[in-house]
């Protein structure tokens, strides 16, 4: 069988460089005060077949949405290779991505419109997406209006609804009230079992990523620990946290 | 070169949307609406008329569209500089989800500010023709006048945007050096008129905007043509400036996600 790859990664590292004016406030950051340089990934290869589906699993500051980010191309590599082969790519994770002062309408829009769909193609899921964000006529209030809740509704609407290539979730699986957690996990699974779709998800719940992932990625400060079968990874990594603890 | 015009047909859709919405919200939020777009320069020109007339008692033919002539370019440079040295930090909302060439925002910026400077621009036509301002064919030269204008203020919009990320008072010292370089650009005088022929040529040579508004005059109340070689100085200078900071602006702008 040929090898359909939709996203390689080749000795990917991303480093934070210290400059005193910043003000970071990302969780990553609080470690490294004291270094110049901080090294949030080192030395990172993994390839990633089209269709399936990957959890990233590891310790608070280990690198994980650094990665998701990197591959969103929010952030370029310092050394190494990220290629996503021509895919549009989505990243949904807790937080904004939104102009405040405009209506959850017209953010509805230019999220889509950056994610690289056509004003006709956002046109014809707008309703869709209206309505399973549940906002109803608050979708035409400027978006500083909304509760986080209703924040992070609406993202997730975006982003699951839109059709892109490839998937990024960062521990988002507990979106909004109990009756839209449920809908949303169900609507993950649903994106996930279309066959041509990748999805990469970051979470802490061992049991979802069980549950949806075809393979697990493991990273600990930074490097890759393992890639491989869900069972195998989970396992390793509960040994390892075990031994932790201790 | 390539890459640039690639990105901007990608992500024009976005920013023509953008900046639509923006200009709807903005008339959303205040009571006057888009009044304020005739008003705000409406008001200040009455302000540097009553200076200049009544405080210094100078009198200059038509000064109320003299001044308004300054005002509209000077108001066009002033707000682009201004909200672009801030442009990443107010859109780090949407530059920590996705990616987007960082000049599109500034290029938004400049749609915004070019719908109010189309305002301020009737306004200013309104007004010469109050007062009886012979308008010539000449005043077709305004087109390549307003073209540098916006190339310009691209390349030092993308500048500032630059430099406003990592350090964080630029927006203090743009304020300053812009109120000098206002009283420096002869927007409520003339240049050429009120200062000794070699401090004006040096004027004209050092400070873009005070060329443009100098020609701008020449060629919408006077009739005259423009000043070909300073054109062509700034222009190229101009062009010169953008094509630096748009290469700035791709090898820096992915780590301005993790300054913020």
């Amino acid at each position: 069988m040929k090898k359909n790859n939709s996203i390689v990664v080749q000795n990917l590292s991303v480093s934070y460089k210290s400059m005193k004016a910043f003000k970071i406030k990302t969780n990553l950051f609080k470690m490294w005060r004291k270094k110049d340089v901080f090294w949030a990934l080192k030395d990172i290869s993994f390839e990633i077949e089209k269709g399936s589906v990957v959890g990233i699993i590891g310790m608070n500051g280990s690198g994980k949405t650094t990665l998701l980010k990197t591959i969103a191309g929010i952030f370029s590599p310092d050394i190494g290779i990220v290629d996503i082969k021509q895919n549009s790519v989505a990243l949904l994770s807790i937080g904004l991505g939104f102009n405040t002062e405009l209506s959850g309408y017209e953010n509805i829009i230019l999220s889509g419109l950056l994610l690289g769909f056509t004003k006709e193609q956002i046109n014809s899921k707008i309703k869709e997406i209206i309505d399973f964000s549940e906002l109803g006529d608050f979708i035409y209030k400027p978006v500083k209006t909304y509760s986080s809740g209703m924040h992070s509704k609406l993202a997730f609407s975006i982003t699951a609804l839109l059709d892109t290539d490839i998937l990024l979730i960062d521990e988002v699986l507990s979106v909004g009230d109990m009756n839209f957690k449920e809908k949303s996990y169900a609507k993950i699974k649903e994106i996930i079992e279309k066959k041509d779709k990748t999805v990469i998800i970051v979470s802490h719940s061992l049991s979802t990523i069980e549950e949806i992932c075809n393979k697990v990625l493991w990273i600990n400060k930074g490097k890759l620990m393992e890639y491989g079968k869900t069972s195998e990874v989970v396992d390793k990594y509960k040994e390892f946290m075990d031994k932790n603890k201790e | 070169m390539n890459r640039f015009l690639k990105d901007y047909k990608k992500y024009h859709a976005y920013v023509k949307y953008a900046s639509k919405a923006e200009l709807k919200s903005e008339v959303a939020s205040s009571y006057l609406t888009w009044l304020w777009w005739i008003l705000d320069p409406l008001f200040f020109m009455l302000i540097y008329t009553f200076i200049v007339e009544i405080v210094f008692s100078t009198s200059v033919p038509k000064l109320p569209v003299f001044v308004m002539c300054g005002i509209t370019i000077w108001n066009f440079f002033n707000k682009n500089l201004v909200t672009c040295v801030k442009i990443i930090r107010s859109n780090r909302a949407i530059i920590s989800q996705k990616y987007i060439p960082k000049f599109m925002l500034v290029v938004e910026k400049l749609y915004v500010n070019s719908i109010k400077f189309v305002i301020s621009f009737m306004l200013l036509v309104l007004m010469a023709i109050l007062f009886r301002v012979d308008i010539t064919y000449n005043i077709l030269y305004i087109i390549p006048l307003v073209l540098l204008l916006l190339v310009l203020s691209f390349g030092l919009s993308n500048i500032l945007a630059h430099f406003g990320v990592f350090i964080e008072d630029s927006a203090n010292i743009l304020q300053i050096i812009l109120r000098l370089v206002f009283y420096l650009s002869g927007i409520f005088y003339s240049i050429s008129d009120r200062l000794p022929q070699n401090l004006a040529n040096v004027m004209l040579k050092t400070n873009p905007i005070a060329y443009i508004i100098e020609d701008f005059r020449n060629v919408f109340m006077y009739g005259t043509s423009i000043n070909y070689s300073l054109y062509l100085y700034w222009l190229l200078i101009s062009i010169i400036i953008s094509v630096i900071s748009v290469k700035l602006i791709y090898k820096y702008e992915n780590s301005y996600a993790k300054v913020m």
